[in-house]
């Protein structure tokens, strides 16, 4: 049982390396050239590796003709080229939202699913020679990882991307300004977009649960941006609302939390109200997914238990491996 | 503090039945929420009977045992400086507090000491009761407020020639108030307006055990104070009479003589004055220990004087006048012929008041002495009478001869009434012989024989025998009364020797240091001390909760 997430301390990644090896970035490779097909390249240092023969067109350079190859060519009239594969590092950003609602629930924070997430990512695309940055979404600074497959080096980096900021301290305090918890400030998008080059790949790890519809539309805006560089935007939502809504259950309540300012909101929860409320939430999440959709954008759901004390480590493993997200991002190496 | 803990107790029931009224509930979406009507005004407690779970009954035992334990906690009584208790003074003012030791009496000094006691403890003494005890107990003044004016109280005290009762502090110090449950004064003893919470004893004399007993005055805070030093001191102890056993005529005194304190034995003198007016001195003799003895004989009638010569530090058995009344001839209502007897035993005739009664038949006999005569004796010379039973410790056998009686031919007695007892019996349950306690008589065979054959001096024994008895049991005037409460002073033949008065050479021993915010019942808890267990309890119970709040926070 953890009590996972929420302060400075970054608890383990329940997941060994040895797991995580036999993984690989499943990247999209979008327009590449001359190179199609996934994505090999498995170390850097490595220059051009040939791939296969095809017949010479004009224009191919004339040192990529294999002459002994031509001359057993069947059609003695015609050149046969050496084709190679390209070296290609992909470039990989990760943004954590790391709000007061990130923070939440108790038991399973979804900062520490999201820290984990990360975690893993990165560990898996430095593993494949891709380079990865860290990015808190809240404060905008970035945290270069290089290729580093170091789990101690990335967990430092989470420390520092996902440590509390004056407007995302713990869940609890969370009677503050609704622009200054549920709602996003000013958000400062430099430093993205200077580690975010075209064709690059950028997970955002989210809930997306802002209290203003215009952070959620300027989020959605620059997804949409992003995309416009050959770069694929993957959106995690973590959606803790079945945990959450089963611990609270029904009744008279002070409700508490991230945006809600004093006075004390005081509901009475019923299973219409939830309804009523989760769909508003589902359609905002619609509305940002329309916002944001440029041909390269998809939204993951992560989706916490309808359980009242489930256990991070057990949602994460559960989730990580058994669901569409990893499917989605990654592919087991073959290679290995 | 009893208060304090009795507040939290109730104070974590009040917690145990509010129940907010609206539970808090934390939602990462509770922004969603703001959109929502709002509830009314609504009261944010609901009250329900006390929870009942594990922690509270937890933490409720907590209070609780501690609210038990803080009564008997010293430390607690202490922290309670506001409690003022009030404080009996027994102070002894018997014939010994005049004794002289350090150019002063022991009454000054047991002024001076409880001028020391209760001076420094003013502040947390609420009022006195101030007491003299000698051989009785007088409350003095009551609701005294200020140490300085009970101490003048007691200084105005002067000891008296009495001596002391101690059973009168005894009881007094039974009677107080036992240890409070709950507060020092709440519970303690009621005197004048006064609530007494201690007691202090001012005494020449040293504590007695029953002082520091289980459960006893020490041990519920109460102090004896013994303020006397040994002190030289020879004095006469006692005067023992010696009387004719007949007659009662006091024939001498044995004056008995004590030194106490170190005073040396060798040199003591006892000086006599006879009524004449004649002084003899007299060596004190006979020591055993460290009493002597001097055997006067009184041979005139009037008035001795006996003074012990070194005296000492104590005056009042330094001298013993006595007054030796002039005895006369016993007197007796002789109802039985032979009147010459009257004149051969030196008795007189009195009908009115006589000593002893001689009558003739048992019909006569009254609830005064006398001794019933049978039908006489007749002497035979056949066989004899045996004797079947007699009484072996009765003085009325004394001396006889059982031959002589068996040949005596001794009448038996006729019915004698209830009380009386067969002293010497013959053949067929014949009494000749019987006595009665009470009242006294005595029934014997008959008159002495003339003549000075066994049978006649068998006779005037049996009949001697029974007429001393009765008078030995006549009472008789003491040689000397002690002075009393109603007659405190000594005149004529009232004398102040009272015993252990003169006895200046005791160890000092007090009992108890005077703390008036020390609750009653310390020492006992001392030896057995029940509020650490408590607290100890009280301790293990907390830890139990923390436990348990550790684990159910942990879930």
């Amino acid at each position: 049982m953890t009590r996972s997430g929420s302060g400075p301390s970054l608890d383990a990644l329940p997941i060994p390396s040895t797991q995580l090896d036999r993984y690989r970035l499943r990247l999209r490779q979008r327009d590449r050239g001359t190179v199609a097909g996934a994505h090999l390249i498995r170390q850097r240092g490595q220059s051009l590796e040939f791939r296969e023969f095809r017949p010479y067109v004009p224009g191919d350079e004339i040192r990529h003709v294999d002459w002994r190859a031509s001359a057993r060519h069947h059609r003695r009239d015609e050149l046969v080229v050496r084709t190679f594969e390209h070296e290609v590092q992909t470039r990989v950003v990760i943004s954590i939202d790391t709000r007061a609602t990130m923070r939440l629930p108790d038991v399973a924070s979804k900062l520490q699913l999201a820290r984990w997430f990360a975690e893993a990512m990165a560990y898996i695309a430095g593993r494949s020679g891709d380079s990865v940055a860290l990015h808190a979404l809240e404060r905008g600074h970035v945290v270069e990882l290089g290729t580093t497959a170091d789990r101690r080096r990335i967990r430092h980096a989470l420390q520092r991307v996902t440590a509390p900021t004056a407007t995302s301290t713990e869940a609890r305090l969370v009677r503050r300004s609704p622009k200054g918890e549920g709602g996003m400030a000013k958000l400062e998008w430099t430093a993205l977009e200077r580690a975010l080059p075209p064709g690059s790949v950028w997970l955002v790890l989210t809930d997306l649960y802002f209290a203003e519809d215009a952070d959620v539309m300027a989020l959605a805006a620059r997804v949409r941006n992003a995309q416009q560089g050959s770069r694929w935007v993957v959106v995690v939502d973590f959606d803790s609302w079945p945990c959450e809504t089963h611990r609270v259950g029904h009744g008279l309540c002070r409700l508490d939390g991230p945006g809600v300012s004093a006075p004390e909101l005081r509901v009475r929860l019923t299973s219409g109200l939830l309804d009523d409320v989760k769909g508003r939430i589902d359609e905002r999440k619609r509305r940002f997914d329309r916002a944001a959709a440029a041909g390269g954008y998809e939204r993951l759901r992560w989706t916490w238990p309808a359980e009242a004390d489930p256990a991070a480590a057990a949602v994460f493993r559960e989730h990580f491996f058994g669901q569409g997200i990893v499917c989605r991002l990654v592919m087991p190496d073959a290679a290995r | 503090m009893t208060y304090v803990f009795g507040a939290l107790a109730a104070a974590l029931v009040v917690i145990y039945m509010a129940r907010p009224n609206f539970r808090r509930a934390v939602l990462s979406a509770a922004v969603f929420f703001r959109d929502d009507p709002v509830l009314g005004s609504t009261s944010r407690i609901a009250w329900s009977t006390p929870r009942p779970t594990p922690l509270f009954f937890l933490q409720l035992s907590v209070l609780l045992l501690l609210l038990l334990a803080v009564p008997h906690c010293p430390a607690a009584a202490v922290m309670d400086r506001s409690a003022k208790t009030g404080v009996r003074v027994l102070v002894d003012r018997s014939a010994s507090m005049s004794t002289q030791q350090d150019g002063a009496t022991r009454f000054d000094a047991a002024v001076a000491a409880l001028r020391s006691v209760v001076a420094p403890q003013q502040s947390a003494i609420a009022c006195f009761t101030l007491s003299a005890f000698d051989l009785e107990l007088i409350t003095i003044a009551e609701n005294v407020t200020s140490a300085g004016e009970l101490v003048d109280l007691a200084s105005r005290l002067r000891p008296r020639p009495l001596g002391t009762e101690l059973s009168l502090v005894e009881r007094a110090l039974a009677e107080a108030p036992q240890p409070p449950p709950l507060s020092t004064v709440a519970s303690a003893k009621v005197e004048g307006g006064c609530a007494i919470g201690a007691t202090i004893v001012v005494s020449d004399m040293p504590a007695p055990p029953w002082m520091e007993s289980q459960d006893g005055p020490a041990s519920r805070g109460d102090v004896w104070i013994d303020v006397s030093q040994p002190a030289p001191n020879a004095g006469i102890v006692d005067l023992v009479d010696n009387r004719d056993r007949v007659s009662g005529e006091v024939r001498g005194v044995r004056v008995v003589v004590g030194t106490f304190g170190g005073m040396a034995s060798s040199n003591v003198m006892l000086s006599v004055k006879s009524p004449d007016g004649i002084v003899r001195a007299h060596p004190v003799e006979a020591w055993d220990g460290p009493t002597g003895s001097v055997d006067v004989n009184l041979s005139l009638a009037g008035r001795y004087v006996f003074h012990v010569n070194p005296a000492g530090a104590y005056r009042y058995d330094d001298e013993a006048g006595i007054d030796v009344p002039r005895s006369g001839p016993v007197r007796v209502d002789w109802r039985v012929p032979r009147h010459e007897w009257l004149t051969r035993l030196g008795w007189t005739g009195d009908r009115d008041t006589p000593d002893l009664r001689v009558l003739p038949s048992i019909e006569m006999l009254d609830s005064r002495p006398a001794i019933v005569l049978g039908s006489g004796y007749e002497p035979r010379r056949g066989p004899p009478q045996p004797v079947t039973t007699f009484l072996e410790t009765s003085p009325l056998v004394a001396g006889l001869n059982f031959d002589v009686a068996e040949r005596s031919g001794m009448s038996a007695a006729p019915s004698l009434p209830p009380g009386f007892t067969a002293v010497l019996t013959g053949p067929e349950g014949a009494i000749w012989i019987a006595e009665r306690a009470t009242p006294v008589a005595a029934f014997v065979p008959g008159l002495p024989l003339d003549g000075d054959g066994n049978v006649a001096r068998f006779s005037s024994t049996v009949f001697l025998n029974a007429a001393r008895w009765i008078l030995e049991r006549r009472p008789r005037p003491p040689l000397f009364t002690l002075t009393s409460p109603e007659q405190p002073e000594p005149s004529g033949n009232r004398i102040a020797l009272h015993p252990g008065e003169g006895n200046t050479g005791r160890t000092p021993r007090s009992v108890g240091t005077f703390d008036p915010r020390a609750p009653r019942g310390r020492q006992t808890e001392r030896r057995l001390p029940f509020w650490p267990w408590l607290v100890g309890a009280a301790a293990l119970v907390f830890l139990a909760e923390r436990g348990l709040a550790l684990m159910r926070g942990a879930e």
